[in-house]
């Protein structure tokens, strides 16, 4: 980690309602780092979009498993890492077409909201882990450059 | 967070359902509930009114489109109004506010809905 990086991490159970204990963490990093209210927004909706893609494909079976959240600040940058151990599943490779038939009632709207919240998204699968990293710049650091 | 719903009858002929707090994965099945109660064949407007929603997740919006669809279906009036910036938002990316019929304001749609009226009684 760099020395101008902070970080927290979160675990919570793959389920539905947990994505409300995610808001509240996030409400905590947004304020403690003095977040504008947009981006703080934008990164609510994202992470809830990646939270529920994870509660709906990642396991089989209805066991409550882990699911590792961690929030980094730096100065140029806000990063959300998901972790989970389950089956493999690139969210990114769902969405390609995702929106283009403009059916809304089915899925790829999540994803395309991630696209268009955070500015990169990465998906890797390691040691049979998902590890799906979004990535938005922050705009006071921006304005700063 | 939490959803409330309420629902009220708009004219003589229409519902109007307020949303407040977070439209998500978790609440979004409450309003699904409402819809299939509130909304049928005979149902000629429905308002969604937005003015206290914080919160609209794809969840949420599936279950929008899917009223939307209802009421397309029976040839009956869908209106959204009162967005919040942060909701709009949501809409635009999804680039789903073509064919919706958004309203910034309750003055914005009444004047819609009397000029509807006027044509009617116009017959045209």
């Amino acid at each position: 980690m760099r020395r101008d990086e902070t970080r927290q991490q979160l675990i919570v159970s793959n389920s539905r309602q947990a994505s409300e204990t995610l808001a509240g963490f996030l409400q905590q990093f947004a304020h403690a780092h003095g977040l504008d209210e947009e981006t703080h927004h934008d990164l609510r909706l994202a992470m809830e979009e990646a939270f529920t893609n994870i509660v709906s494909y990642a396991y089989d079976t209805q066991d409550e498993h882990p699911v590792t959240i961690e929030l980094t600040h730096s100065e140029q940058r806000l990063t959300v890492r998901f972790i989970d151990e389950g089956i493999a599943f690139n969210p990114l490779q769902d969405c390609i077409n995702c929106m283009e038939n403009n059916r809304h009632e089915h899925g790829g709207m999540g994803i395309h909201l991630i696209k268009s919240l955070t500015d990169e998204q990465e998906y890797k699968r390691i040691d049979d882990r998902n590890i799906f990293t979004l990535i938005k710049y922050y705009t006071q650091a921006k304005q700063r450059t | 967070m939490s959803l409330e719903i309420v629902v009220t009858p708009e004219g003589s002929v229409g519902k109007r359902i307020a949303i407040a707090g977070s439209l998500d994965s978790n609440t979004a099945s409450q309003l699904q509930q409402t819809v299939d109660k509130e909304i049928n064949d005979s149902t000629e407007l429905t308002v969604l009114d937005f003015k206290d929603l914080d919160f609209l997740s794809s969840a949420g919006l599936r279950v929008i489109f899917k009223a939307k669809k209802i009421m397309d279906n029976n040839g009956g009036k869908f209106l959204l109004v009162n967005l919040q910036p942060q909701i709009k938002k949501v809409f635009e990316i999804i680039k789903a506010l073509d064919g919706m019929n958004v309203f910034r304001n309750q003055d914005e749609m009444d004047e819609y809905l009397a000029a509807m009226q006027n044509r009617v009684k116009e017959g045209e």
